[in-house]
């Protein structure tokens, strides 16, 4: 802020004089035009009065008025010399300005409000310097009227440069301000807060749209990493109950051999499950370690990881319905590419679908698949309890679960930890539900595009 | 040939229904899809020289209702060469003739039961078509919706979850 004020004011030392300059030099360029077209004036009238004084009458003066006016307080005078240009007589001449009288030549000089023009002449081997003074009116006047007319625009210029350069300052400062206000009150206790992009124009909207960009992908890695120990243990939960349960069922009396390998086959499965969703979970740790804060993601089949959640989904369930509709599935396979890391859109869209069956009397969740300009859709659906109105704006804090929830177990990890890694994959997860009649996920991702 | 359809539309998602049955239900010939709604422009001057169809478009057509449109742009992207919004602008029976001539329409669709819900200053051209005793009208295809009412959450779940699912691995 400090550079941006001396900034500032160096722009208003640099306006500042330049109207300086350009107000002294509009004085002196009419000043000294004013002076050599009154010497000129002058030094006509002292020709004239050499001519008249010299070779005519000189108490005849009348015909060169009758030509040329009479300038303000004009005096001609005549100064005889001697050989060694001391005076031998005077008229109407004061003698106190005889040392800058130029005695071989012509001269111009002003004392005071008079200018003075004389001319050294010979004439019958005396030698005489002619002269004229007279006031200039309009050096005197005008140049008096123009000198304080310019010096008030130079202090009205000077004070308008000022008073606008502070305004300008202070309309680019204050949206600035408001930023810094904005920014200071997010804090790591409340990282879902967003600048307000609606109120900055240009540049500064451009910033506030970067920086809440930013904090989407701050809130998702911190929230991530913040649950991480949640999230790894509501995944690794279910297939660990599993494995537990079919163990315990093998062990509770003696079996046949064929009936052991089964129950082995199911553990098996199981544990395969528990070792998809453990690496899942470590590149979901890696998240935020990883340079740009980007995980390697790969060009992905998006109807790939549906079918693979669905499996997922089954294996953990066997009372799960899952019906799916693909009858708008694009002609162009490519666009079902997103770039992203199959593991984890697999285990946000396994958990989504899983809520969908558990939170349904009818246990089936619907999920559709469509293709669009820049990316896909996919639609999770389910007639189920839905989620009460008022609520439903808390559905993604973690451990929150909503008020019709408490006869079905869970913990409320699964939607926020969907919804961070669709944002980790620059996607959006968005719900809409009727309390009673059920509950739709919508899931839109961009679509691959090849560099 | 590529052959030039008149779909009505009031530029909601479920309306996008009424193409994909269509689309569905022809032969594979290639189209170009126009899906025109009316619109009323009143009398006022102001109106009438102010008027310019892209702007009253760009309003009228939500995110969801473009999404739609690409999504069946994506999955008819053989047959679909052309998808675009129009609006006619008045009832009047030469410019409905004028409209229909000049866009050289080849067919137009019309749903047998339909419940559009038309925004302000909208109306029906449905009516229109089926009232018009036009000489040379595009031939009319007509197609059976299912009268089911919905039950959607989302807008685009209308879009989707239409039928019995064609397509599952259950």
């Amino acid at each position: 802020m400090r550079s941006y004020n001396k900034t500032l004011y160096a722009l208003i030392a640099i306006l500042v004089i330049y109207t300086v300059s350009f107000v002294a030099f509009i004085m002196y360029s009419i000043t000294n035009f004013a002076f050599s077209d009154f010497y000129k004036r002058l030094d006509l009238r002292r020709d004239l009065a050499a001519e008249r004084m010299l070779n005519g009458n000189a108490n005849q003066k009348d015909w060169s008025l009758s030509y040329l006016e009479e300038l303000n307080n004009q005096h001609e005078f005549i100064v005889e010399l001697d050989e060694k240009a001391d005076i031998v007589k005077s008229s109407g001449f004061n003698l106190s300005l005889w040392e800058r009288v130029n005695k071989q030549g012509e001269t111009n000089f002003k004392e005071s409000n008079t200018f003075y023009s004389t001319k050294f002449y010979q004439q019958e081997g005396k030698n005489y310097i002619v002269g004229v003074s007279a006031e200039n009116y309009f050096y005197t006047h005008h140049l008096r009227y123009l000198q304080n007319l310019l010096l008030i625009a130079l202090l009205l210029g000077v004070l308008f440069v000022v008073v606008v350069s502070l305004l300008v300052k202070r309309s680019f400062i204050k949206p600035i301000h408001g930023l810094i206000d904005e920014v200071k009150k997010i804090g790591s206790e409340n990282l879902y807060l967003r600048l307000s992009e609606d109120k900055y124009k240009g540049v500064l909207h451009k910033l506030a749209n970067t920086f809440n960009r930013m904090l989407n992908r701050v809130e998702t890695s911190f929230e991530t990493q913040k649950n991480f120990i949640s999230n790894a243990s509501h995944e690794l939960n279910t297939p660990l109950t599993s494995i537990i349960g079919i163990a315990d069922l093998a062990l509770s009396k003696d079996r046949t051999i064929e009936q052991y390998k089964e129950a082995m086959q199911k553990i098996v499965d199981a544990a395969g499950n528990l070792e998809k969703k453990t690496s899942a979970l470590l590149l979901l740790a890696r998240t935020g370690y990883e340079r740009n804060n980007k995980l390697n993601f790969k060009p992905v089949r998006i109807d790939q990881v549906i079918m693979d959640a669905e499996m997922t989904v089954k294996a953990i369930n066997e009372r799960f319905h899952i019906k799916t509709d693909f009858s708008m599935l694009p002609d162009d396979s490519m666009k079902l590419k997103v770039n992203g890391l199959a593991p984890l859109l697999q285990l946000a869209i396994s958990n989504v679908v899983s809520n969908a069956c558990k939170y349904s009397s009818n246990h089936t969740a619907y999920v559709a698949l469509g293709a669009f300009e820049n990316g896909v859709l996919i639609l999770i659906k389910d007639e189920g309890i839905g989620i009460p109105e008022k609520e439903i704006s808390y559905i993604y804090d973690p451990y929150f679960r909503a008020s019709n929830t408490q006869h079905v177990s869970g913990y409320g990890i699964g939607l926020p930890l969907a919804r961070n890694i669709i944002k980790m994959h620059d996607g959006k997860l968005s719900i809409t539900s009727t309390l009673g009649r059920g509950t739709t996920v919508r899931i839109e991702l961009p679509a691959f595009t090849p560099l | 040939m590529i052959q030039r359809v008149l779909i009505p539309t009031d530029f909601t998602v479920n309306s996008l229904r009424i193409v994909l049955e269509y689309l569905e239900n022809s032969n594979h010939q290639q189209v170009e899809l126009v899906l025109t709604c009316g619109y009323n422009l009143g009398e006022s001057i102001g109106m009438l020289l102010g008027f310019t169809v892209d702007d009253y478009l760009a309003e009228m057509q939500n995110e969801d209702f473009l999404k739609g449109c690409e999504m069946i742009k994506s999955r008819f992207k053989d047959r679909v060469v052309e998808m675009y919004s129009d609006l006619m602008i008045s009832r009047n029976k030469r410019y409905v003739h004028n409209y229909l001539k000049g866009g050289q329409f080849a067919q137009i669709v019309l749903p047998n039961i339909f419940e559009f819900n038309y925004t302000t200053n909208c109306f029906d051209i449905v009516e229109l078509m089926k009232t018009s005793q036009l000489s040379g009208m595009p031939e009319i295809i007509s197609v059976s919706m299912s009268d089911e009412k919905l039950q959607a959450q989302d807008t685009l779940d209308s879009f989707f979850f239409r039928k019995k699912w064609r397509f599952t691995y259950e």
